[in-house]
C-alpha cells in the first residue's frame, strides 16, 4: 500500500534531490563544488538512496555504503555526516504532507543502517593502518617461520 | 620605463580598495585566502622526524613535537633562515625563480589536483597551493609587489605561514599532473621539493620521509637492511621459486666483472606486495642467461632525498655510480620504480654524471641499442622486458594470467617525468589476455596520483590518503563495474606500497601486481615442474592439479 507521504515524495523527487544534494555537499569541507568529483559521486548516491526511501524493494544498502565511505573520511565529524537522512526529514516536512510515524520510522531506520555502515568504514581504515603496519614485518616474520 | 596609460601605484591602490574584489563568499567574505585556517587533526598530519633521526643526518632543530601543538619550537632567527634559505635558492634554481614570477592565475591546474579533487580544500590547488610560497617570495624579494603589498598579494612570513606551508607542501605529492595542464610550464613538484628543502631548515618535516633517508643514507637503502640481511631476504625467493617452479635461480651479488648492475626499490625486496614482482625479476633474467648482480651496498633505487633535499638526493643516488664503477659493469639495468626513475632520467646525469666509465647500454640478449639511455646509462626494466618480448626471446604463456582481470596504472614519475607509456602496457599485453584500460584523462600523461607519493604513505595520515586517491580509486572502479576488472598493475613500488590500502577502501577485491610479477607467471621456465599456482601461491585458472592439458 502506497502511503501518503511516499507519493508526495515521489513526486516531489527531482526538487527534493537537488535540494538535498545542495545540502549534503554544502556540508563537505572546503566549499566543494557541486561538479567536483566527490559531489557528483555523492549526488549519485544519493538519487538511489532516495528511491529506496520510499521503495523498500529497493536495496538501501549499496547506496548508503558508497556515501558512508566518502562521508567517513571526510574532515566532518560523525554527527554531521550521519544527519544526512534527518536533513532530508526537514525537506519532507516542507512539503505538503506531514511525515508522520511511518516516515520517520523510515528514515530512522536507514540513518541506524547508515551508522552501521560508516562504522564498518572507520574500523576498514584502522584495519588498514594495523596491516600496513603488519606488512612491514612479513618478510621478518617470513624468515623466522622458516 | 613610465607608462602613461598605467596608473599610479596610490590611484591603483585607492581603486582597488574601492572595488575590493573578493573571491571568498560564505563565512569567509570579505577576507583574504591566507584568512581560511589551518587546522591538524588526527588523520590530516604526518608524524614528524625523531630527534635521533635528525641527530644522525645533523639536520636542524632535533627535538620532539607535533603539528598539533601550539608551539612548534622554532628555532631563534628561524625567520632569518627560511629568507636566507629562500635567497639561496632563487639564485641557484633558475626553475624557482622562474616558477614564483611566472604564474598568470589562469586557473588551468586548479582541478587538476587529486588533493584538490578529494578533498575540495582551496589550497591544495596547484596555483593557491603556490601562491602560499609566492606570497612571501613578493613581500621579501621583489621591489614593486613590496610597495603595492595589498594589490599583490604580499604577505609577512610569520609562524602561521610555516604552518600552512607544513600542512599544503605535505599534500602535494609532486605527480606534476597540475604542470601538463600548465600554459607557462610550472612545475609545482619543483616548488614543492623547494618549500620542503626550506622546512627542513628549521626542523619542520616529516618521519616518513626522513627515517628512509637516514637509512639510505647509513646502509644504502630506505628500510635500514643490511647486506647480510639484503642477501638473505633475496635467497628466501630464490627458495620460494624453487619450490612453486622447481627452478632454482642464481642471482650473484657485489660480482665484480658482471655485465649489468641490477637495482630496485628496497621494498621489492622486502616488502609485500613487491617481494613477488622481485621474484619475476629473478625468473626473467634467468629465463635468459643475463650476466647481471645485485649490489647490497646500492640496494635501493628510490631516493627519498628528492623530498628532502637537493644535495640529500645527489648523495643518496650517488652510490648507484659509485657501485658500477667499483663492480666494474657495463651499464646499469633499473627494477619497477616511480621517484627513482624522475631522478634517474632528469637528475643524475647533471648530478652525478657523467658516467663515462660505463658503456652505451646494450642488451646482451637481442642487441638493441638503448641509446634514450646513452646519457644515464641506466635502463628502465620495462623497456628491457619490452625489447625481448618484441625479439621473441622469451617463452610466455599469457593464460597463467587468466585469473586476472587486469588494468594498468600508469605510475605518475615515469609517465610524466620519463614518458613511458607504451612499453609497460607492451609487456601486459603479452603476458596476459585480459586488460581493459582506465578513462582516458585517468592515465597515460594525465594519470591520477596514488595519493600516497613523496613520502606520505605514513598510516597516521590514512584519511588524507584515502581523499587524495579518491580519483584513481573512482577510475579503477569504473573498469571493475564495466569489465569486472580485479587486478591494478603497475610499475611503481610506492605504488604497489600504497595502493593495496587505497583499493581495500574504495574498491575491495581488486589486488595490486606489479609487471614483472605478471612476467615471471608467465615465464615458461627450462626444467620447470607443471606450473598450478602463481608467484602468490593463488591457483592460476585452467592449470589446476588434476589438468593434463597444459
Amino acid at each position: 500500500m502506497t502511503r501518503a507521504w511516499e507519493q508526495i515524495v515521489k513526486e516531489n523527487r527531482n526538487v527534493l534531490l537537488e535540494r538535498w544534494t545542495s545540502s549534503v555537499v554544502a556540508m563537505l569541507p572546503g566549499g566543494m563544488s557541486h561538479g567536483s568529483l566527490v559531489a557528483a559521486a555523492i549526488a549519485e548516491e544519493l538519487g538511489v538512496l532516495l528511491d529506496a526511501v520510499t521503495d523498500r524493494s529497493m536495496q538501501a544498502a549499496e547506496p548508503i555504503m558508497r556515501i558512508t565511505r566518502i562521508l567517513a573520511v571526510q574532515d566532518i565529524p560523525p554527527s554531521k555526516s550521519l544527519s544526512i537522512l534527518f536533513m532530508l526529514k526537514g525537506m519532507i516536512e516542507e512539503l505538503p504532507v506531514e511525515c508522520d510515524h511511518p516516515c520517520r520510522d523510515r528514515l530512522e531506520e536507514l540513518t541506524l543502517q547508515a551508522f552501521d555502515s560508516y562504522m564498518k568504514h572507520r574500523e576498514t581504515i584502522c584495519q588498514i593502518k594495523y596491516d600496513e603496519g603488519r606488512r612491514k614485518m612479513h618478510m621478518a616474520l617470513r624468515r623466522a617461520e622458516a | 620605463m613610465s607608462n602613461k596609460y598605467a596608473l599610479k601605484p596610490d590611484e591603483l591602490k585607492k581603486e582597488f580598495e574601492q572595488k575590493k574584489p573578493r573571491l571568498l563568499k560564505g563565512e569567509f567574505a570579505g577576507k583574504d585566502w591566507w584568512d581560511l585556517p589551518v587546522e591538524f587533526r588526527d588523520g590530516n598530519w604526518c608524524f614528524p622526524a625523531k630527534p635521533e633521526v635528525l641527530d644522525e643526518l645533523h639536520f636542524a632543530n632535533p627535538r620532539k613535537w607535533a603539528a598539533t601543538d601550539k608551539d612548534w619550537q622554532l628555532p631563534a632567527g628561524w625567520e632569518k633562515t627560511i629568507r636566507d634559505g629562500m635567497k639561496d635558492r632563487l639564485k641557484r634554481f633558475r626553475s624557482f625563480k622562474v616558477f614564483m614570477d611566472s604564474c598568470v592565475r589562469c586557473g588551468a591546474c586548479a582541478d587538476k589536483c587529486h588533493f584538490f579533487l578529494g578533498t575540495g580544500d582551496p589550497k591544495n590547488m596547484p596555483v593557491l597551493r603556490a601562491e602560499l610560497v609566492r606570497s612571501v617570495y613578493r613581500n621579501d624579494f621583489t621591489g614593486l609587489a613590496k610597495i603595492l603589498k595589498d594589490f599583490s598579494g604580499s604577505r609577512t612570513l610569520t609562524q602561521d605561514v610555516i604552518k600552512e606551508w607544513h600542512m599544503y607542501f605535505h599534500q602535494c605529492t609532486e605527480c606534476r599532473r597540475c604542470s601538463v595542464f600548465c600554459p607557462m610550464g610550472i612545475d609545482t613538484a619543483e616548488i614543492t621539493m623547494m618549500v620542503r628543502e626550506l622546512l627542513n631548515l628549521i626542523g619542520v618535516n616529516n618521519n616518513w620521509i626522513l627515517a628512509p633517508v637516514a637509512n639510505c643514507n647509513r646502509t644504502g637503502n630506505h628500510l635500514g637492511i643490511e647486506p647480510h640481511t639484503f642477501e638473505q631476504n633475496i635467497m628466501s625467493m630464490v627458495d620460494d621459486i624453487e619450490d612453486l617452479t622447481g627452478v632454482r635461480v642464481n642471482p650473484t651479488f657485489n660480482r665484480k666483472g658482471a655485465e649489468i648492475l641490477f637495482i630496485t626499490p628496497s621494498g621489492d625486496v622486502f616488502g609485500d606486495p613487491g617481494v613477488y614482482t622481485m621474484m619475476g625479476y629473478l625468473l626473467l633474467f634467468h629465463h635468459i642467461g643475463l650476466d647481471y648482480t645485485i649490489s647490497t651496498y646500492a640496494s635501493e633505487g628510490g631516493n627519498f632525498g628528492m623530498f628532502t633535499s637537493n644535495e640529500m638526493m645527489k648523495k643518496i643516488n650517488a652510490k648507484m655510480y659509485h657501485e658500477a664503477k667499483r663492480l666494474g659493469v657495463k651499464w646499469i639495468l633499473g627494477g619497477e620504480c616511480g621517484h627513482m626513475w624522475r631522478v634517474v632520467h632528469q637528475y643524475m646525469n647533471t648530478m652525478n654524471g657523467p658516467a663515462d666509465f660505463l658503456k652505451e647500454p646494450v642488451s646482451p640478449i637481442t642487441g638493441t641499442k638503448f641509446t634514450n639511455a646513452k646519457a644515464t646509462k641506466m635502463v628502465h626494466i620495462a623497456e628491457f622486458t619490452a625489447d625481448l618480448i618484441k625479439h621473441g626471446k622469451l617463452k610466455l604463456d599469457p593464460k597463467r594470467n587468466d585469473h586476472l582481470r587486469t588494468t594498468f596504472h600508469d605510475s605518475c614519475n615515469v609517465a610524466r617525468g620519463m614518458g613511458m607509456f607504451e612499453e609497460p602496457r607492451y609487456v601486459l599485453n603479452k603476458v596476459c589476455n585480459v586488460f581493459h584500460e582506465m578513462p582516458e584523462n585517468t592515465i597515460r600523461e594525465q594519470t591520477f596520483c596514488c595519493g600516497s607519493g613523496s613520502g606520505l604513505n605514513a598510516e597516521e595520515f590514512m584519511d588524507t590518503r584515502m581523499r587524495g586517491g579518491f580519483p584513481r580509486a573512482s577510475a579503477v572502479a569504473h573498469v571493475r563495474e564495466k569489465h569486472k576488472v580485479d587486478s591494478l598493475v603497475t610499475i611503481c613500488a610506492i605504488d604497489r606500497a600504497s595502493l593495496p590500502a587505497l583499493m581495500r577502501y574504495w574498491n575491495p577485491g581488486v589486488t595490486v601486481y606489479g609487471l614483472h610479477e605478471l612476467v615471471g607467471n608467465a615465464l615458461i621456465m627450462d626444467g620447470e615442474k607443471k606450473r598450478t599456482e602463481d608467484l602468490r601461491e593463488n591457483p592460476m585458472a585452467g592449470f589446476e592439479e588434476d589438468d593434463d592439458d597444459e
